[in-house]
């Protein structure tokens, strides 16, 4: 079974070139264009293994998001990792304290990215 | 090409649009904090965006843009006109250098390096921006960072001297030795002591599996940080775990790897110093004072052959486990690598007279019973210290005392352990991990029954593992279970074993795996498919124009081809005299008919766009322009998201953009001369769209100057547009409309900005080509409103055909009046023009023959009535006459190509149902 990884952000070449790095790996992606539609996502039933979000996105954040997916049965556990930039230090700290398993600093690469996925993502 | 720099290019252009239209908005408004968190986050994102490729020029730009917008945003900068530019000039440059990327052969990332001192100039100017305000605004954020700062530093320096020094001594002797070595080879090694945050589960951090990743150890300790609560008040989800690691990677790497949780791990580097001490029993051995006196001046005579002989001699009369034994073997380590090294000797020797020798073991009680606890912790439940792969041989050996004495509590203990095994077993569900549980339930027997037994009958459970890992059936280990002698005492319940066996027939009883298999396999599929309904299935797919084109032009031949059915019906029954297969095939039409029209209807929906697609430049747009020729403007616009085919959309944005330059340059007045008339300073452009029945209607509507009637005539008069008799007959609504006329301009000087060679003539074909029309009216020193009238789609066209001179034609239906049988009796002749008095009003005659030189007459029906078409000619009709009048059909408009494009009067071709090409009129160009 593939692990499966659920891609939020607002801007479609970022979700693109993610998921292209991403099922290059083997992983099965879902993607989401904000926080909102994420947690309709995630409440329709998707149970991913990993989540990679944004953080400035219209309707929802990443902050809040993680904040409300946490709240969402079974998905306490859930690696997540924020998506930022290496000028968003506090917003990296927020979100760890929100429940971020940790972050990934844009842009990503396919490798690292990898790296950083096994990392956080057991038996990936 | 590159489907990656497409996507960036179509969405990075969108941004920028944002991005002006937010920046404008902010410009009227700049208190408006949810506006410029999205200004923000459109350049934040456009610049993470641009990072995925190598845009050196287009990422130092938006880096600017983004930190001049965070001050503004932190309010450490306020926003300002002048701000505005710097940015919306920083967008233009990162616009250019899209179109450039997007030029570029073969979707390669072309090198932009040619902007390098643009992008420079206006990185520079933006930074500018800030830092004026860095030096005449707040410090006191300045401050506050840097307090942040300062206090982020003492928390990071105070982090690692927080918990008390790390005890090397802790360490087996022989992984000391073995580390000593690696740090004498130059290896980089440090010491992880990663204590995972209580509630770490509940980030999504699995602490364990951050350790397996890591390689392997030279030493590892895996204890708690607090001691684990008995078993009922256990909390599986607080994490106590505490980790102790020596690893061959440097203080870099693992901070590297523990970069998400660097707060709960501390990383030490080791010391030679701390790794050379004597560990072990204390006791006094009488050579030793001897020995370390002259071993001492045998250091100073750096004689150390001697000294490592001494050493040997008296390591083999001392035990093994004493510390003075280990305080020689360590001697003889250093003199054997670094025998030069007589400081290290000398604070060697010095430890062991310190610490090796106690009067009567008062030393030895600290140390033991350390030791005591850490081969506790390390024979804890965890099973990894005993995979320590360097653990040496003089730890493992410690064997199990007394381990005939069975006490209750160790009785009552294996009774449990066996029970929960015994249960493990019985279990039927063989899930795919069932070897995994099997083997784990083996190893815990085996260790519960060492425990009690020194030896047990492992090989047997050994065998009966492998059978029942490979009948993938727990029975045999049962079995093996079964014939165990279990503990005599106290008084045995015989319910441990009925229990289980009962249990077990009970699920033998049950279907065997094989039958219980497909079980799983339905649940997964009632998951997937509960899975599948509730996927949210409202989402935007972006696809290429032209696949959507495409697909338009098969509806739009589909919707063609589906009109030759009605002609089959009819020659089936006409030619081949079947008028059951007549009725069956229409029948089918009505079908096929109905399908092709709801694929149109879906069709057009795809290619709907919001006229907002055309509006959104406006604002920037008008803003330039106003300022450029120093108005004041207001604009306004109004249903942007009235919607309305692709085609007629993009039609639309030039004809538009010409009128809105018109109102700017000709219409409005400057704000001196406005105050001059009595209206207010600012001038307002209003821009609105709105659904009229199957039509947009589209006003542009100023409150300038207006056009003057007279000032229009007199020039029309100059420039030979009219004569001396439309002169005075033309009344003032004809009058304005010759600003249609070709080659009229009403500048008196020709501006920078209208005039471009392109007049309102071209503006109203242009509007004319996509079936719309044009209205003007203007009343002097009130303003001018445009009105455009635009069809919502422009893909399939309902013509009526027409016949003459034995020839079809269709004329649109969008232009078509009304149809008529004139007398031709009541046809005049006015003026060398035929004219009749159609409902009251006298419409001018044509005959379609006439128009397109065809040298024939009208043919007139039996009652010398002869077929007329009226048409809508902008504010005029005219009746053309023809021989008939047909049916009207949906075609789908081709418009003329090749040579046959520059002839006039025709709209375009079409193929009818039977194969045959209808030529389509255009009444406007037919005059």
């Amino acid at each position: 079974m593939p692990k499966t990884i659920l891609v939020v952000d607002d801007s479609a070449t970022m979700i693109m070139s993610l998921k292209a790095s991403l099922e290059m790996a083997g992983f099965q992606v879902h993607t989401a264009s904000d926080g909102v539609k994420a947690l309709e996502t995630l409440k329709g039933g998707l149970k991913p293994d990993l989540i990679i979000t944004d953080i400035n996105m219209p309707n929802m954040g990443g902050l809040e998001l993680i904040k409300n997916a946490r709240s969402l049965p079974g998905m306490r556990f859930m690696p997540i990792l924020a998506l930022t930039t290496e000028s968003q230090q506090a917003k990296r700290d927020e979100a760890k304290k929100l429940g971020a398993t940790g972050w990934l600093v844009k842009p990503v690469g396919g490798q690292d990215l990898v790296k950083v996925i096994k990392q956080v993502l057991p038996g990936a | 090409m590159n489907p990656l720099l497409d996507q960036f290019l179509s969405e990075a252009r969108e941004f920028l649009e944002s991005i002006s239209a937010k920046l404008l908005e902010l410009e009227r408004n700049p208190d408006q904090t949810g506006v410029m968190d999205e200004l923000f986050r459109f350049v934040h994102t456009l610049k993470g965006n641009s990072g995925l490729f190598d845009l050196p020029e287009m990422t130092r730009v938006l880096h600017a843009g983004e930190d001049l917008l965070d001050a503004v945003r932190d309010h450490r900068l306020a926003f300002s006109r002048a701000l505005a530019d710097q940015l919306l000039e920083a967008m233009d440059f990162v616009g250019l250098l899209l179109d450039e990327i997007g030029a570029a052969p073969d979707g390669k990332v072309p090198d932009t390096s040619a902007h390098a001192a643009d992008a420079a100039r206006i990185g520079e100017a933006l930074r500018a921006l800030m830092a004026t305000a860095d030096t005449a605004g707040t410090t006191d954020t300045a401050t506050a960072a840097t307090a942040g700062g300062q206090a982020a530093a003492e928390a990071a320096v105070a982090a690692p001297t927080d918990p008390p020094a790390w005890d090397a001594s802790a360490l087996p002797e022989a992984v000391r030795m073995t580390l000593y070595r690696a740090l004498l080879d130059g290896t980089a090694h440090s010491l992880l002591i990663y204590e995972p945050d209580h509630d770490c589960f509940f980030s999504g951090e699995d602490p364990f599996f951050q350790v397996t990743q890591l390689p392997p150890p030279l030493w590892r300790r895996l204890s708690t940080a607090e001691p684990w609560p008995n078993l009922a008040e256990l909390d599986a989800y607080h994490c106590v775990l505490r980790f102790e690691l020596i690893l061959a990677l440097s203080a870099e790497e693992l901070t590297e790897h523990f970069r998400y949780v660097l707060d709960q791990v501390q990383i030490e580097p080791l010391s030679i110093e701390a790794l050379l001490q004597p560990s072990g029993r204390v006791q006094d051995q009488p050579l030793a004072t001897d020995f370390i006196r002259t071993a001492l001046s045998q250091i100073n005579a750096h004689d150390s052959e001697a000294l490592a002989q001494a050493a040997r001699t008296l390591l083999e009369l001392s035990a093994a486990d004493l510390c003075i034994a280990s305080g020689l073997r360590w001697l003889l380590l250093v003199l054997e690598l670094e025998p030069d090294h007589q400081d290290r000797q000398r604070a060697l020797l010095n430890a062991i007279e310190q610490q090796c020798f106690g009067a009567d073991g008062a030393l030895m009680t600290a140390s033991a019973t350390e030791r005591a606890t850490e081969r506790t912790t390390e024979r804890g439940p965890d099973g990894i210290a005993e995979s320590s792969p360097d653990r040496p041989g003089s730890e493992t050996s410690t064997a199990s005392p007394s381990a005939t004495a069975i006490s209750p509590e160790v009785s009552q203990s294996f009774r449990q352990v066996i029970e929960a095994q015994r249960a493990i077993l019985t279990l039927r569900d063989a899930p795919e991990w069932l070897s995994g549980r099997l083997r784990s339930v083996a190893t815990s027997l085996s260790n519960a029954f060492a425990s009690l037994y020194a030896a047990s009958d492992s090989d047997a459970l050994e065998q009966a593992l492998a059978m029942a890992v490979e009948a993938k059936d727990p029975t045999p280990l049962q079995d093996w279970l079964a014939a165990q002698p279990l503990p005599i005492d106290a008084q045995e319940e015989p319910h441990p074993l009925t229990t289980p066996a009962t249990a077990s027939a009970a699920a033998n009883a049950t279907p065997d795996p094989t039958n219980t298999a497909p079980k799983p396999s339905a649940e997964d599929q009632v998951h997937f498919g509960r899975r599948a309904e509730d996927q949210p299935s409202a989402r935007t797919l972006k696809v290429d124009q032209v696949k959507i084109d495409r697909l338009m032009n098969l509806v739009g031949e589909m919707v063609v081809a589906k009109n030759a059915l009605p002609y089959l019906a009819g020659r089936a029954e006409s030619v081949h005299g079947v008028r059951e297969l007549a009725r069956e095939i229409k029948g089918q039409y009505s079908v096929i008919n109905r399908i092709a029209e709801e694929m149109q209807d879906a069709m057009m929906q795809v290619r709907l766009l919001p006229v907002s697609f055309v509006f959104q430049r406006f604002p920037r747009l008008v803003r330039d322009i106003a300022r450029k020729l120093g108005k004041e403007v207001d604009l306004v616009l109004e249903g942007e998201s009235t919607e309305a085919d692709k085609n007629i959309i993009e039609a639309l944005a030039d004809p538009l953009i010409h009128i809105l330059r018109n109102s700017l340059d000709h219409g409005l007045e400057g704000p001196e001369e406005r105050e001059r008339l009595g209206k207010p300073r600012v001038g307002r452009l209003r821009v609105s769209a709105h659904p009229l029945a199957d039509r947009v209607l589209i006003e542009i509507s100023d409150d300038g100057r207006g056009i003057d009637p007279d000032v229009i005539r007199r020039k029309a008069y100059e420039k030979g547009v009219i004569d001396e008799i439309a002169l005075e007959r033309l009344n003032d609504q004809e009058a304005v409309n010759l600003v249609f006329a070709a080659g009229f301009s009403t500048a008196a000087e020709v501006t920078n900005l209208s005039g471009r060679g392109v007049g309102m003539d071209v503006v109203r074909n242009a509007i004319a080509r996509v079936n719309g029309t044009i209205d003007l009216r203007s009343r002097v020193g009130q303003g001018t409103e445009l009105r455009l009238t635009l069809p919502l789609s422009m893909a399939v066209t309902n013509v009526m055909i027409i016949e003459s001179a034995d020839q079809r034609f269709g004329i649109p239906m969008d232009a078509v009046v009304e149809t008529l049988r004139v007398p031709r009796s009541r046809i005049q002749t006015i003026k060398h023009h035929q004219a009749a008095v159609l409902r009251g009003r006298l419409v001018p005659l044509m005959a379609l023959n006439e128009l397109l030189a065809l040298n024939v007459e009208p043919i007139a029906n039996a009652d010398d009535e002869l077929a007329v078409v009226v048409a809508r000619m902008e504010q005029e009709e005219l009746g053309i006459i023809v021989d008939d009048c047909r049916e009207t059909v949906d075609i789908i408009l081709k418009p003329m190509v090749g040579v046959v494009a520059s002839i006039p009067g025709y709209a375009g071709s079409a193929l009818l149902g039977d194969g045959s090409v209808l030529l389509v009129l255009n009444p406007m160009e037919l005059l």
